[in-house]
């Protein structure tokens, strides 16, 4: 029975709770129908699992994956962490499938605006503002990326949504099959449950609005909040049509989709073609709030 | 694994986020996953001298905080394993409680939120469509709701806990040094 208990008769119907601080923000998960016990060894290896994300995925950390790419040379090819390899095969996907909206390749810019640290070891590499993460690298076997062209990579459009996604699967492993993992905001409600999320009001941010009950679905936002400041760590021109809104939430099963469906909906907003067919594949579902305050389903 | 879902009803209902609150770990569940070995925790307060605090200001680059410190020493029989530190810190839009468990060796065991609660009475940019929608809402629609539990888009801020965190770690440090734990 993969080393976990029996069923339990003492299993609590409550949820539990728990809480760290992990990817710039605040991880919490929730299980119901565990006891202490099982919590506690299922949360202490989702928390692991994510803080091992972190490390991997960081623009920060200067033994990152996204740091050796950064400083290697066009033509080199060397082994990455899986998860950094399984996350940049998807970003591949999204930014083919929205045309290049999603890119993951602008941290150049980001560390322009001061937002992103500089992640160059020596001063030979310059920034590059590439066209996307398609010609900057290759994914080939074994977890190996080949450099086509030296790349500044900022995965943080996905990777939380990624490492949601793991903490869910780490939880299950360990006989937590119910609950809710929510990091900052992106969040997977998994097992037999149906979970009500709301979305925050970003003229308003101490006020929110129930968007949805999700069953077995992921929720990601992506929004600017006039007190805080969040404006500016997502580079691209908005079209028109998505300037009409300040806050964009995609439903989603994959929480790594739908964190990065809220950048494509940001940039294009919800009005072309091409995005409600991208909807349509992910089997994604989006909320966008106005300028206005008023809530448009999709 | 079937998917759903629901779209909840239409209404101009709005949520009063300071209603959001999370109860995560008491302090004593969170000294015992630090240091799951302890017998027993002595609960103990300290406060930082004016060369302590400054002290502690030119290590971390932060101001210093001079508060009177909540912690429990970790025991096991009566050998000392550790401190477990308790603080608090306002996030983006919210009071943050937590702590910080830290082994004799000075390396960090654990850092546990034990709540937050939204923080009102911050000033926020009231829009004129905004103050129209809390009209609306003085009827039926404003509601307290216990079902809806989680936010999305709420982007708490973990800068001033990890501040905080190593302004602990520094504190702890300079404590062991001068003999005062």
């Amino acid at each position: 029975m993969n080393g976990l208990e029996p069923a339990d008769a003492t299993a609590s119907p409550l949820i539990r709770k728990r809480a760290k601080p992990l990817l710039g923000t605040v991880v919490e998960i929730a299980v119901c129908g565990v006891n202490d016990a099982i919590f506690i060894r299922a949360t202490d290896a989702a928390f692991a699992r994510v803080e091992a994300i972190h490390r991997a995925m960081s623009f920060h950390e200067s033994t990152s994956d996204l740091t050796a790419i950064a400083n290697a040379n066009a033509g080199q090819v060397f082994s990455i962490s899986p998860d950094t390899w399984k996350t940049l095969a998807l970003a591949l996907k999204m930014e083919a499938h929205s045309n290049g909206l999603f890119n993951p390749t602008i941290a150049p810019e980001l560390v322009k605006r001061g937002i992103l640290p500089s992640p160059i070891h020596n001063h030979h590499h310059h920034p590059v503002q590439s066209g996307g993460l398609k010609n900057s690298i290759a994914l080939e076997e074994d977890f190996h990326i080949r450099i086509q062209s030296p790349a500044w990579i900022d995965l943080g459009g996905i990777a939380k949504g990624y490492a949601v996604d793991e903490a869910v699967a780490t939880l299950a492993k360990h006989g937590a099959l119910n609950g809710v993992v929510n990091a900052g905001g992106d969040l997977r409600v998994f097992g037999e449950i149906e979970h009500a999320v709301s979305v925050r009001i970003p003229g308003a941010p101490h006020c929110v609005l129930p968007v949805a009950s999700l069953h077995n679905l992921s929720c990601a936002t992506t929004a600017r909040y006039y007190s805080a400041d969040h404006e500016g760590s997502i580079v691209g021109a908005r079209s028109k049509a998505a300037a009409n809104y300040d806050s964009v939430s995609v439903m989603a099963p994959s929480c790594a989709v739908a964190d990065a469906l809220t950048k494509v909906l940001w940039l294009g907003g919800p009005n072309s073609i091409e995005i409600r067919e991208m909807l349509l594949h992910f089997k994604a579902n989006a909320a966008l709030i106005d300028l206005a305050g008023v809530l448009h389903r999709l | 694994m079937k998917s759903a879902l629901v779209w909840l009803p239409a209404t101009a209902l709005v949520v009063m986020a300071p209603a959001y609150a999370g109860q995560y770990a008491t302090a004593d569940e969170a000294a015992r996953r630090a240091f799951p070995e302890a017998t027993s925790f002595k609960e103990s307060v300290f406060q930082l001298t004016a060369n302590e605090l400054r002290l502690v200001s030119e290590a971390t680059g932060l101001p210093a905080k001079p508060i009177l410190w909540r912690a429990m020493i970790a025991l096991n029989a009566d050998k000392p394993l550790g401190i477990m530190v308790f603080d608090g810190v306002i996030g983006k839009f919210e009071l943050i409680d937590y702590a910080v468990g830290i082994g004799n060796d000075g390396k960090i065991r654990n850092i546990e939120i034990l709540a937050y609660r939204e923080s009102h009475g911050y000033e926020v940019r009231l829009p004129a469509w905004r103050k129209q929608f809390v009209g609306k809402t003085k009827t039926d629609k404003l509601r307290v709701s216990e079902d809806i539990a989680s936010i999305s888009g709420a982007t708490m801020s973990a800068t001033h806990i990890t501040d905080g965190v190593r302004r602990i770690v520094s504190t702890v440090d300079i404590l062991r040094a001068s003999g005062r734990l």
